[in-house]
């Protein structure tokens, strides 16, 4: 069966992130409150797999090799199973 | 000599790479990273500057996973000289041939002009040329070029003299402890970011510290090779 997973890429709270505090400057120029503004990544990553189980470990070596940087960033996931399209 | 440029979709510095090695006497071959060429023929490989994959997901992310990266690893493991020039520098970082990562410059601006490095380590093969504390001059032109490395990763790269050049004082660059070029342990992988290719010939308005630091590469190389 087919699964989504939302997967959330963060920069780590240590690295600090240039386009976040670009935005959240312009925004208080606006008159905002903004504290401060992170950017991340949101992928929406649709696999097929029988258990969800075997789905999570797939997200996780996609993550572990390719889509998240160890040094910089970190990241969550939440799975879901998918609807099968309508015939 | 001959040296390997590696060549992937968006690379867009491999002739400029090509150029300097012959402005220097020396052959290479254009290596698409798709093909199944044999790279131990070659003396040193290069992974020129541009855009892999147009930097999507992060720069040099996703040429990190091509085909050609398991025979460029093996070549490193045996010894083989990888320079990775800007983006390549990316790619090897992303590769974990090199520690550290990139990040997009604080400014947010595509950065295009002459920077001041000093020597760090002058017993390298980037540096043979020069002197320790020299300053040189080299052409820098990248958007995401802000090195980071944590407190433990920066205290193995001093304590290993893995730093090769580091941004002048006066540089207003935000990469920690103002890396500009780093070498792995075994000193046989490089990367720089900045560009040597561009700064060979005085006519071109970028003076030539950049062929010193090709003429060191291949100093070192003649060193290896004979």
């Amino acid at each position: 069966m087919k699964w989504c997973a939302k997967v959330e890429i963060m920069l780590k709270p240590s690295v600090l992130d240039p386009k976040g505090k670009a935005m959240q400057k312009s925004l208080q120029k606006l008159g905002y409150p903004t504290e401060d503004i992170r950017v991340g990544k949101l992928l929406e990553i649709v696999v097929t797999s029988d258990t969800q189980k075997k789905a999570i470990k797939q997200i996780q070596a996609m993550a572990d090799q390719m889509l998240v940087n160890p040094v910089i960033e970190e990241y969550s996931f939440a799975l879901e199973p998918l609807e099968e399209e309508e015939q | 000599m001959i040296f390997g440029i590696i060549v992937f979709p968006g690379s867009n510095a491999e002739k400029d790479c090509a150029k300097a090695l012959s402005l220097l006497g020396q052959q290479s071959d254009l290596i698409w990273h798709n093909s199944n060429t044999d790279i131990t023929q070659y003396h040193g490989i290069i992974i020129p500057g541009g855009f892999s994959y147009g930097d999507y997901l992060r720069p040099g992310a996703l040429a990190a996973q091509s085909p050609i990266t398991s025979s460029l690893k093996q070549y490193a493991v045996k010894g083989g000289f990888i320079l990775g020039i800007g983006n390549g520098f990316q790619i090897l970082t992303e590769m974990k041939l090199l520690a550290g990562a990139f990040l997009p410059n604080h400014s947010l601006k595509f950065l295009e002009r002459n920077v001041n490095l000093r020597v760090e380590n002058q017993k390298t093969a980037l540096a043979r040329r020069f002197k320790n504390k020299q300053i040189i001059n080299i052409p820098f032109a990248n958007g995401a070029g802000t090195y980071y490395i944590n407190q433990e990763g920066l205290n193995k790269l001093n304590d290993k003299k893995q730093i090769v050049f580091r941004y002048a004082q006066h540089e207003k660059n935000n990469s920690t402890d103002n890396i500009a070029a780093i070498m792995n342990e075994k000193g046989n992988v490089f990367g720089l970011m900045g560009h040597p290719e561009r700064g060979m010939e005085n006519i071109l308005g970028a003076g030539e510290d950049g062929r010193l630091i090709m003429a060191s590469v291949l100093d070192h190389l003649l060193r290896r090779w004979n």
